[in-house]
């Protein structure tokens, strides 16, 4: 006889021999003691938690004449022929091999006639998902209502995969996973009864890898028998299972708690190398997560942590995460462990994994050092540009009304300006230049940026010319700086009155607002930029004083220079000021 | 006829010692389920256990002799009771399963025990699978399953709870890359097809392979221009990168040797002294760009290369994968 494995060897006998699953089992034994049987059951749950066991044992129980509580004896002949599977009434059918209609009408035919040794028919009918659509149909109405002292056990691990009509005509019966301790216990037995030895620590470690599976269960114990030889410890557990010990998770989770990628990466490294299982990792460090969380809100609790114990270092680990940390951690790995399943790169996902976790670990915790300002910081900047904004509007305004009053004095300043500006260098008008820079935004440079070309297209032969060789490097609502390459062009853009006009039209169709065209040449754009950048800082340190002064010194340089650049200039600058300035100067 | 032997001993000696001991005491299972990546030697374990199991002559510590006619038979594939099922196609047919499971129903040729090693399980049908369980859970008479898989995830869980699972472990790098420098193989040659793949062969025929050079040349370029935020990368896809790689493998291989790039670049951004690079001739270079990136943007490109492959695996044409991941890499 060739070596059976444990789970073949220790398939539960009888009812209470079904770990984990006492209501099920109670229900059936008062059943069978009531003799209220149903004709049709539906077992349903996850691999290993006794489906087909419970099926067995209750064709043994039906059939048995010495039952006993709802027990069978396990003794008769017909227990034991039915344990052998040799008695001709109770028929185990493997459904996903015999899944077609034609087996299904087979059994319906071959139900009618009663059955010869026992006093019941049973069909068991495993892995009953994988019967095609006909062959359900086909099932209804003998499932219905079948013959006398018929029954039928269908038993699977996908219920979704079961018609509607087929669970309406059975008892359905759902089997959990089974609970660790019952895992625990089930093994110790086992254990027991082969006489062999193990160290206590080793039975959770394989039982929280089986996953309330009782054959995982005791296929992993198999496997640690068979490298252990003479007894079960927890380090050929640990090897078998691929789990972590706690002392590596914790160090795990202090380099997260250090920002310390690197360790965090050598760690991970180190024990992929000693042949992990990955998708094991991330299942212990979100469990050990679940622990963390739990010691913190019940305040220390050792029954109620599944993984963890509590020890010095494990004390410390929980004083310095923050419930949001331990979020995260289990947020980013519960992704990973998605990933994993699909993927055979494992070890650069959790490599990613591990960077995100040490930096961000990083990010959440600053933010949570400098908490309490961050938020009334952000509420002020909020209610401060809000303030700004409307600040703005209203300088405009004034300065609308102003060009209205002085309509007269302003173009004849133009015009004078244009002909002494013709022959030299050319000039930007930095003031509407930084007007537009106090409002650019980089969404609305993108935007530009994106209607250029068909802005161009837009344009006459003779416009798009001028502006060929230009780029737009600043954006507003009201306005934008286009840089060019040549000087001249840049002059002739600025004087062109009629492209102005325009370009301001076009956008008015393609980005929906009036921008106006300000133009700067190639070199002299990061120039003013950085001016930009001075100015606004002396601004917000010296806001008020320094417009007191400028008023001051403005009517001098207007003396000296005359220049109508700089009139243009103060007036959009300065405002109010400037009225006055002006008539004085004319 | 004696490579097979020679290269299991050299990947899986302790494992392959451990099913001896198991035989020799009479303890082996019926069902084994062996996880590992291309070229860790699942198949040639199996094979070493079959050896075992049917020498006539083995060794006092149970090991084959590789002489004897059972031996010699299994090495060949020519043993009547060691039955192999490939995938037929894409995939394992219900077929196939239903016609194994008839030729098992007979009882074992020479009167041992039966083996049946099925190669990548994960390609089983549903149907086919489902059809192996309660075969799998209870066989009659004497025989031993090698299920052999590259990804255990992929395998019911019905399936898995029935088996003991066994993870293959690919050798360490390190030693990868000694072996292949030792197969003639040149340094940066060797670092980097010892991290695409664990085949030595397969190694060796890139080596050799003109067209191999150019992708990984080319993919470098792509990674230069993608680093300088450099718009030629989206041009670069079109020109070179789709006129180089025709099928899908040379597609898989282009996104995987980018990605053992970006992840030559988060080593480095770390400084990591003990790791072994894929791109250690480049590593100045790559040492350079990483100077202007943060870890989490590193990371970034990484998941997005990661999401391309997905991309490309779900038959997403492979010029769309690439001109995306320019433009969130250059732009991103």
């Amino acid at each position: 006889m060739s070596y059976q494995a444990l789970y073949r060897v220790w398939r539960p006998q009888l009812f209470s021999d079904v770990a984990g699953q006492e209501a099920i089992t109670q229900t059936l034994k008062n059943a069978l003691i009531q003799s209220k049987t149903s004709h049709a059951y539906l077992f349903t749950g996850p691999r290993g938690t006794g489906k087909t066991s419970a099926a067995k044992i209750f064709s043994k129980a039906i059939n048995c004449p010495n039952r006993v509580d709802g027990e069978p004896c396990n003794e008769c002949e017909i227990c034991q022929s039915i344990t052998q599977g040799k008695l001709n009434d109770v028929i185990e059918i493997d459904a996903a091999s015999n899944n077609g209609v034609e087996e299904i009408r087979d059994i319906r035919e071959k139900a009618n006639y009663a059955p010869t040794s026992a006093e019941y028919k049973v069909y068991i009918i495993d892995e009953v998902h994988m019967l095609s659509t006909g062959a359900f149909n086909a099932l209804l109405k003998t499932l219905e209502e079948p013959p006398a002292n018929v029954i039928f056990i269908l038993a699977t691990t996908e219920p979704h995969k079961i018609p509607l009509t087929i669970i309406s005509r059975t008892q359905r019966f759902d089997f959990k996973r089974i609970p660790i301790h019952s895992i625990i216990k089930r093994m110790e037995y086992i254990l027991g009864q082969e006489e062999i030895q193990y160290e206590e620590e080793s039975l959770p470690v394989i039982a929280r890898a089986a996953e309330g599976g009782m054959r995982d269960a005791l296929s992993i114990l198999d496997q640690t028998i068979s490298f252990s030889q003479e007894r079960v410890s927890v380090a050929d557990a640990m090897r078998i299972t691929g789990s972590l010990t706690q002392e590596l998770l914790l160090d795990y989770f202090q380099a997260m708690i250090d920002n310390d990628t690197k360790e965090g990466l050598a760690i991970l490294q180190s024990l992929l190398a000693e042949g992990k299982d990955p998708l094991r990792f991330v299942e212990d460090v979100i469990l050990f997560s679940r622990d963390i969380l739990i010691y913190q809100q019940t305040s220390g609790k050792e029954e109620l942590l599944k993984q963890a114990k509590i020890d010095e270092k494990f004390k410390k680990i929980t004083e310095k995460l923050t419930s949001t940390v331990v979020y995260e951690i289990i947020h980013t790995f519960n992704q990973t462990q998605q990933e994993l399943k699909a993927s055979n790169h494992a070890e650069i996902y959790l490599e990613v994994a591990t960077v995100r976790l040490t930096e961000q670990v990083a990010s959440v915790t600053e933010q949570r050092v400098i908490s309490t300002d961050p938020v009334a910081q952000t509420e002020n900047n909020d209610e401060i540009s809000n303030l700004k904004v409307q600040l703005n509007e209203m300088h405009q305004l004034i300065k609308k009304l102003q060009t209205a009053h002085s309509g007269q004095a302003v173009p004849e300043k133009k015009k004078k300006s244009k002909k002494i500006s013709a022959g030299s260098i050319f000039k930007p008008n930095k003031t509407a230049i930084f007007q537009v820079l106090d409002h650019a935004t980089k969404k609305n440079l993108a935007e530009l940026r994106e209607v250029w070309p068909d802005l161009m297209n837009m344009l006459t032969v003779t416009q798009r010319a001028v502006l060929k060789a230009s780029t737009p490097v600043a954006a507003s609502p009201k306005g934008l700086v286009v840089s060019f390459q040549y000087d001249i062009l840049c002059q002739k853009a600025t004087e062109d009155t009629e492209l102005n006009k325009d370009i301001a039209l076009h956008l008015q169709k393609l980005v929906g607002y009036e921008a106006r065209l300000n133009s700067v040449t190639e070199e002299q754009w990061p120039v003013i930029r950085k001016e930009y950048i001075r100015q606004l800082k002396q601004h917000d340190s010296e806001d008020t004083n320094e417009n007191a002064e400028k008023s001051e010194q403005s009517p001098q340089e207007k003396e000296k220079d005359a220049g109508d650049e700089l009139v243009t200039e103060a007036i959009q600058l300065f405002g109010q000021e400037i009225v006055k300035v002006k008539e004085s100067s004319v | 006829m004696r490579t097979i032997i020679e290269t299991s001993d050299s990947k899986q000696v302790a494992l392959v010692q451990h099913f001896q001991h198991l035989n020799r005491i009479n303890q082996l299972g019926h069902a084994y389920l062996l996880e590992g990546s291309k070229g860790t030697g699942k198949k040639q374990t199996a094979l070493r256990v079959a050896e075992a199991i049917h020498c006539i002559h083995p060794k006092p510590d149970g090991e084959s002799c590789g002489k004897c006619v059972n031996c010699s038979r299994i090495l060949t594939n020519q043993h009547p009771d060691v039955i192999e099922v490939e995938p037929d196609g894409l995939s394992i047919k219900v077929d196939q399963i239903r016609s194994l499971k008839s030729e098992l129903s007979k009882s074992g040729m020479e009167g041992n025990k039966k083996i049946v090693i099925i190669n990548q399980v994960d390609t089983m049908t549903v149907g086919a699978a489902n059809s192996l369980l309660k075969f799998i859970e209870e066989p009659e008479g004497d025989m031993l399953f090698f299920l052999l898989t590259l990804s255990k995830q992929r395998v019911l869980p019905t399936i898995q709870s029935r088996c003991q699972i066994f993870h293959l472990q690919p050798l360490p790098i390190q030693l990868k890359i000694r072996q292949l420098e030792a197969r003639g193989l040149s340094t940066s040659q060797a670092h980097l097809f010892a991290n695409l793949t664990n085949d030595d062969d397969e190694a060796l025929q890139w080596d050799a392979d003109e067209e191999m050079t150019q992708l990984v040349q080319s993919v470098w370029r792509w990674y230069v221009f993608l680093e300088k935020k450099d718009m030629l990368a989206f041009v670069h896809v079109q020109t070179e990168l789709m006129s180089i790689s025709k099928d899908r493998e040379k597609h898989r291989l282009i996104l995987e040797i980018l990605l053992f790039l970006y992840r030559d670049s988060l080593r480095l951004f770390y400084d990591e002294k003990t790791t072994i690079l894929a791109f250690i001739d480049k590593q100045a270079e790559i040492k350079k760009f990483t100077n202007n990136r943060t870890a989490l943007k590193l990371i970034q490109c990484i998941e997005t290369i990661l999401q391309a492959r997905k991309k490309l695996e779900s038959n997403v044409p492979a010029q769309g994968v690439y001109e995306q991941l320019t433009l969130k890499i250059t732009q991103g």
